[in-house]
Order: structure tokens, then C-alpha cells, then sequence
């Protein structure tokens, strides 16, 4: 596996094991289920049958914890998924043709890149309204303008690199060229870029559902396990903890993983690894 | 030390470090330190105040009457009030005693002013002009062909007679908030950005936008000077810093939103400093039979009514701090009645039996359905939601929106399936019920009609008796019952946490929370 022939992959494998071992586990030997209330089990502590307590109505905060790690990685991936889409379709396009459609697919990046990540989710989440598709568009569009510009920056060194000349100049069509020589070219470096996205996607999605403006019950993810632990963040701390070390820990595991891959795939790294 | 105190002790510290806690809130002799949930959205007696500004507004002006703990009208500025023919001419004695803060005298001539300047100011008219629409002469002078308000004299300073076009027997009731007709002459139009022009036991002396406002004590106060020299109204809408202030002993009062209440009432730290009082708040969850097609069955409606526990939810949710009704007037307001129908059980085997019945056997057939509320009713909402869906077999979302979208939302019909309240303006339960079900109110949200209800409003209007009015509220009730037209929800109390040793404060269940008989230790 390229990601763990360096140290930084093998510590992000390591921390997602450690991670996702104990849910599995607890998710195959308990029957709980993230949806069940008991209003009598309010604020339960960790006990043997909700071994990380219960939330305000009852239910079992280990199975939302898993539910919602769940939710909240499915939404990630599928907003990266598409902000990489239409990453390289209109970062590689604007890249390989320049000229006019160069500079408005562009300024276009530019004008939304001038918006901090988050405030930009923040307006498109409330233009789009609550929801778990809304959520994804608003990651996906959030995401999109770095992930153009990334595109651009390596259609347009690619599209003067020698053996891509030396293409054209036997006669290879459009097509052939991007298909044989531009695509298997970005996609290292954007599948990188894409990994190292998902921890800072995950936490906007938690930060979005946290202000309430990402999914909505009954649906659970990391975002709305924060939102309700906030509320009783004084009284009931331990429902806000397990979601907070959750979320560090994925953003820091997936990280550490992007990074492994980067180290695995660029070949400036290549002297440092070990044979 | 144990996790939670380390908790508490560092979001204390927090608090005090990051300089949040001004001099506004430094303890001062006679000051008695309080909180508000939100900002105040005005301090113009003239614009409409929202339950906030309201509860501040009426500690600084009032109308002929107030309305007591028990929910009960009892004279304020008016001692007392008589109609010869039914409601149509009032008569009001007015207090002979009264000063506004100014130092000028409360006469009737500033009750006329106060009116006349609802209706005539620009560009909205203000908020009481509905209140004042059958006043003779009201239209007139709203549309500029009238000079004066014609339906108003005054035969001596203190008497005002006030003719009405129809009966109206709550006039007296309605929540005006009198002005001294001196302020604008001494002040100019933003009068009340500069000056208290109120006649109640506390004069408005700052309001820091976001921050806080203060009341000082109206030493001429026709019913005594207050104890205290002041209050001190912190603006704290999260909750945390609320009981993180609290804690530190910088509040002494602290008025709890509802979501914070059963977390607060569980913790033993508060014991002996939790004070409940009644509220004139009516809940329901409503069901639009315009926007969801099977709601026109009644058996439908039924069903859904049969499938909620709303018992388990008055511990369950609001840690016992509320009141199971089976109707739509609500304790903390005179004339409710405790109900002679019970509410119907919990029964969920025969709410998917009528739901057979109707032609949706197993929830087949029924389209998507979302409950929909405001944020303080998120846990509510999802509870009940999750009732739903067990006795529909469909899943029931739940929709929690910004409060001001989500009162957009229900204003423009967009909601099937809503969790909504109402507090009363008035003492009287037809401000509960004509506000949200009369099929002329803007206020009714599903845009439900029902002719006999309508009747029954108007004819309750007309009956200057409090007892037969309230018999025909009670028909109103139970026809509003039987049709399922909604299902009511706990009604919640106010709650707050006071300081050992501060006395006689008091939530009126209208939500002002009255210092006047507040002592400090």
C-alpha cells in the first residue's frame, strides 16, 4: 500500500485502526441503536450498557457516535467526489485551452476564493436550506474553487511538458492527448489534494450542522452530535467529548494517511524510503 | 476534582477573562442583577415589541389594566371601567395619582394622545392601532380626513369615554402602553432614544445594544417605589454563559430559556434557587389539512393524536415544569378550566387501526411528512417524530429552522405538520383562541375554518360577563377538540433560578418578569 511506506501513513493507519476497531466492535457485540429514546436513560453516564452514557432523550451516544462517523465520512466523500469532478473538468478545461475560457472559469475561482471556506458553506448552506443533499452541495461548492485552481496549475504545466508536444507533434487528437497524457498525470497529485480535503470537509460539515444549518433529525452526524452536546456542554460534557476527540482524531488520521500517499506517490521523496 | 466542576470552573474563568462582564454587571448597592434571553428588538412604546422588548417595556409604561400572577386583569392605570350598554361605550376612571417619570401629570388627554399618535404615525402605524380599529372615528383619522379621534372624550382630566362601532367587551383588557404627551414636544420624534416617558415602576436608563439595559427605580411610582435603586438586564442568549454568569455570582435572577430547564432542574447545586411560575402560553402541534391531503380525514388527525405520549414528555421533556391540557386556553390565564374532557390516551395499536380505517393501512399511500418548529423545540420535535414514524410506517422527518424563517415559513402556509405557541397579549382566552383558529386571523397558521367557532369568538366579544364568556370558550374548546383540528402540547412554565436571599420577583405569565417587589439580601 503506497500510503504506508512512510511513517506519516503507517501513524494515520495506525490511529484509524485504533479508531474504528472499538466502533466496529461495540457496533457487532451491543445491540444498540442511534434512534431508540428512553427519556428515563436522560444524561445517563457511561455505564455497561451505553458505554459512552445517553444523550437528552435517551439514546445510546456510542451508537450515534457511529452512525454519525458514518454519516458524516459518507458526505465527505461525496462532496469531495463531486468538487473533484468539476475540479478537473473545469480546472483541467480552463487549463488546457486558456485564453478567454481560461480567465473566466478563473476569475470565477478567484472571486469565490476571495471567501474564507467556511463563510462561503455558510451562505450556500443557507441558500440551499437544511438537508443531507443541501449539505453536500454546499461542501462541493465550497471545495470547488481550490480544487479548480489545483487543476488548472497542472493542466497547464502538463499541457507544455515535452512528451505532450512530442504527442501532438506526431499527431495525437485533443482526446488522445488529455486521455493518454494530461488525466493519468493530475490524478496523483488531485487524489492527494482530494485526501488531505476530507478532514477539513468533515469538520466543516460538523461545524455547519453544528450552527444548524447541515442535516436534520432524524439523520445524525458528527456536526449534529456536537450541536447537542453543546447544549449541555456545562452539565453533560462527556457527550461533546467523545464527538470532539472523534472528529480530531478522524481529521488527524485521514491527514496523516493524504500525507503517506503524497510521500508514497511524489518521486522526490523516492530517496528516503526505505527499499 | 471532578470532570464536570473542572468544566464549570473553566468556562467560569472564561467568562470573567474574556472581559465579556462589564461594568454594566459589577455588583452595585440596590442593583439587582438579572438577565434577558435575547436583545431587545426596540424601546419605542409605538412599535411592535416582541416578547423580549415587551416584558422590558411593561416594566417602564402600562395601560388601564395589568394583568396578576393568577393570570387575572387587576387595574393599573384605570381603577375602574364601566360599559351601560353591553361594550359599546367605556367608561374609564382613571388613577388621580400617577406621575410619568417626567414629573408630569398622568391625565386622559395623554391616553388620547398615546392613541392618536398609533394611529397616525408613519410609515406603519403603530402596533396598538389594531387594538383601537372599532373606536369610533379611528378609521377616519387613520385615512387623514379626521383631525382627532372622534370616538374619545374626556369630561373631567382623569374620565375618558371611549365609543366603540361594535360591543367589544375586552376592550379595557387590550395591552396599551400610555405615553407622555410631553416627550416629543421636550425631546423630538426619537424621544425614546433619550428619555423615559413611561409611567412604570422602573424608568428606562440605557440600552446597550447586544449587551444590556438598565432600570432605575420611578421614585413617584403611584403603587411605591421599588426596593431596589436598579436592575441590571444582561443580554445572554447562550445558555452556558447564562449559568457560567450565574454560578459566578453575577446574576441574581436569571429567567431560563425552556431547552435549559430540565438540564438545571436535575442539577442539586440549584436547589432551593429554581422559582416556576404559570405562563399564558398555548402549544399545539398543527396539522395543515390544505397543504397534506389525508388531514382532511379526521381520522387521520385522530391517529396522529392517539400515536404522540405527550404525558411522558411533561417529565420526560420539561422536567415536570409544565401542565398537560387537553385544550386550548391555557393555566396563567383567567377563565381557563381545568378540562372535564381527558386527553385522550396514549394509544398507538389504535391510532394504526383509524389509520386502516382511513385507507392508509400501514402508513401505505401516505406522502412525506416532516414536523417542523422553531429551535427551542428541536428534542420535542424529534421525539414526537419518532412516535410517528412508529405508528404511520413512513419515516417523519424533523424540519428545525431559524426561528424567524421558520414563523416566515408557517406565515406563507409552507408547513403540513408545525409545533407552534402563543402567548397571551391580553388576560383573556380569546386571546388564545380567535388569535390562532378564528378563520379571519392572520395568526391562524393552517388556515382553518369553522363558522360555528367564528360565531362563538363573536359572539364571547359582545359579553361583557367574564363567567359567560368563558362558557362559550369552553364550547369553542371542545369543538376544537373534537375535530382534531390540533393537539395540544404540554404547557410549560417560567422558570427561573434566583439568588438565596432575593425575593419578590415575579414572571407574570404574559413573560414580563416584574421587579417591583424585588429585595436584594
Amino acid at each position: 500500500m503506497i500510503a504506508t511506506r512512510s511513517s506519516a501513513g503507517r501513524a494515520g493507519l495506525l490511529l484509524a485502526a485504533a479508531l474504528a476497531v472499538p466502533l466496529a466492535l461495540a457496533a457487532l457485540l451491543l445491540p444498540l441503536d442511534p434512534f431508540a429514546m428512553d427519556l428515563g436513560q436522560a444524561w445517563a453516564g457511561p455505564s455497561a450498557a451505553h458505554p459512552l452514557g445517553c444523550d437528552g432523550l435517551g439514546r445510546d451516544v456510542a451508537a450515534r457516535l457511529i452512525a454519525g462517523t458514518g454519516t458524516s465520512a459518507a458526505i465527505a466523500g461525496l462532496a469531495l467526489t463531486l468538487a473533484v469532478g468539476l475540479g478537473v473538468a473545469s480546472g483541467g478545461v480552463a487549463g488546457w485551452i486558456g485564453g478567454r475560457t481560461d480567465a473566466v472559469v478563473l476569475r470565477l475561482a478567484d472571486l469565490l476564493h476571495g471567501f474564507p471556506e467556511l463563510s462561503l458553506a455558510i451562505a450556500a448552506a443557507a441558500l440551499l436550506g437544511p438537508g443531507t443533499e443541501a449539505m453536500v452541495l454546499t461542501l462541493a461548492l465550497a471545495a470547488w474553487p481550490s480544487q479548480v485552481r489545483w487543476c488548472r496549475a497542472l493542466a497547464l504545466s502538463n499541457r507544455t511538458a515535452e512528451h505532450v508536444r512530442a504527442s501532438a507533434a506526431l499527431g495525437a487528437g485533443p482526446l488522445h492527448t488529455v486521455r493518454r497524457h494530461l488525466l493519468p498525470a493530475v490524478a496523483g497529485p488531485v487524489a492527494i489534494r482530494a485526501a488531505l480535503s476530507i478532514g477539513p470537509v468533515m469538520v466543516a460539515e460538523a461545524t455547519l450542522s453544528g450552527l444548524g444549518l447541515g442535516i436534520q433529525e432524524p439523520a445524525v452526524s458528527l456536526g449534529t452530535l456536537i450541536r447537542d452536546g453543546l447544549a449541555d456542554l456545562r452539565d453533560a460534557p462527556h457527550l461533546i467529548a467523545a464527538t470532539t476527540i472523534t472528529v480530531a482524531a478522524v481529521a488527524l488520521a485521514v491527514n496523516l494517511l493524504a500525507e503517506g500517499l503524497r510521500e508514497g506517490l511524489d518521486p522526490r521523496w523516492a530517496p528516503f524510503r526505505r527499499p | 476534582m471532578p470532570l464536570t466542576a473542572a468544566i464549570r470552573l473553566l468556562l467560569t474563568v472564561l467568562s470573567i477573562a474574556t472581559g465579556v462582564a462589564g461594568p454594566a454587571f459589577t455588583a452595585m448597592a440596590g442593583t439587582l442583577r438579572a438577565s434577558l434571553s435575547d436583545d431587545l428588538t426596540t424601546i419605542d412604546p409605538f412599535a411592535f415589541p416582541g416578547l423580549v422588548s415587551s416584558g422590558v417595556l411593561r416594566q417602564v409604561y402600562e395601560g388601564f389594566t395589568a394583568i396578576d400572577a393568577a393570570g387575572n386583569a387587576v387595574p393599573a392605570l384605570a381603577t375602574r371601567w364601566e360599559t351601560p350598554d353591553g361594550g359599546r361605550t367605556w367608561r374609564f376612571t382613571l388613577r388621580p395619582d400617577v406621575r410619568f417619570h417626567s414629573g408630569r401629570p398622568f391625565t386622559a388627554a395623554d391616553v388620547l394622545w398615546t392613541w392618536e399618535h398609533h394611529l397616525t404615525r408613519k410609515p406603519q402605524p403603530g402596533y396598538s392601532a389594531f387594538y383601537l380599529r372599532g373606536v369610533e372615528g379611528a378609521a377616519a383619522l387613520q385615512q387623514g380626513t379626521a383631525a382627532s379621534l372622534a370616538g374619545v372624550e374626556i369630561p373631567a382630566p382623569h374620565t375618558l369615554v371611549v365609543r366603540l362601532t361594535e360591543p367589544d367587551a375586552l376592550f379595557p383588557l387590550y395591552p396599551f402602553l400610555f405615553v407622555d404627551r410631553g416627550m416629543e414636544a421636550e425631546f423630538g420624534p426619537a424621544w425614546h432614544e433619550r428619555a423615559s416617558g413611561g409611567t412604570g415602576p422602573f424608568r428606562l436608563a440605557s440600552w446597550r445594544r447586544g449587551e444590556s439595559v438598565r432600570l432605575e427605580a420611578h421614585a413617584d411610582y403611584w403603587g411605591g417605589a421599588p426596593t431596589v435603586d436598579a436592575v441590571s438586564l444582561a443580554v445572554l442568549p447562550d445558555t452556558n454563559t447564562l449559568l457560567a454568569r450565574y454560578d459566578a455570582g453575577e446574576l441574581d435572577v436569571a429567567p431560563l430559556p425552556d431547552n435549559a430547564v430540565r438540564t438545571v432542574v436535575r442539577q442539586p447545586r440549584y436547589d432551593g434557587q429554581i422559582a416556576a411560575f404559570a405562563r399564558a402560553q398555548v402549544r399545539y402541534l398543527a396539522l395543515n389539512q390544505d397543504l397534506y391531503p389525508p388531514f382532511r380525514d379526521r381520522r387521520v388527525r385522530e391517529a396522529v393524536g392517539l400515536a404522540l405520549d405527550r404525558a411522558a414528555t411533561v417529565n420526560g421533556l420539561h422536567a415536570g415544569r409544565a401542565a398537560l391540557t387537553n385544550g386550548f386556553v391555557t393555566p396563567g390565564l383567567g377563565g381557563y378550566q381545568p378540562d372535564a374532557v381527558p386527553l385522550p390516551p396514549f394509544d398507538p395499536d389504535r391510532a394504526k387501526a383509524l389509520l386502516a380505517e382511513a385507507g392508509y393501512p400501514g402508513g401505505r399511500g401516505l406522502p412525506p411528512l416532516q414536523i417542523a418548529g422553531g429551535p427551542n423545540v428541536r428534542e420535542e420535535a424529534t421525539y414526537f417524530a419518532a412516535q410517528l414514524t412508529a405508528m404511520l410506517g413512513i419515516p417523519v422527518g424533523v424540519r428545525i429552522q431559524e426561528r424567524a424563517a421558520f414563523v416566515a415559513a408557517i406565515n406563507e402556509g409552507r408547513e403540513a405538520l408545525f409545533i407552534n405557541g402563543w402567548t397571551a397579549d391580553f388576560p383573556d382566552p380569546m386571546d388564545q383562541l380567535a388569535t390562532q383558529w378564528h378563520s379571519a386571523s392572520p395568526t391562524n397558521r393552517i388556515r382553518w375554518h369553522n363558522s360555528d367557532f367564528d360565531r362563538l369568538m363573536e359572539r364571547a366579544r359582545g359579553l361583557a360577563d367574564p363567567a359567560v364568556r368563558n362558557t362559550l370558550y369552553r364550547d369553542a374548546e371542545a369543538l376544537l377538540r373534537n375535530q382534531a383540528v390540533a393537539l395540544p402540547l404540554p404547557a410549560p412554565q417560567f422558570v427561573a433560578l434566583v439568588r438565596p436571599g432575593v425575593t419578590g420577583v415575579v414572571i407574570r405569565p404574559d413573560g414580563t418578569t416584574d421587579y417591583h417587589a424585588a429585595r436584594l439580601p
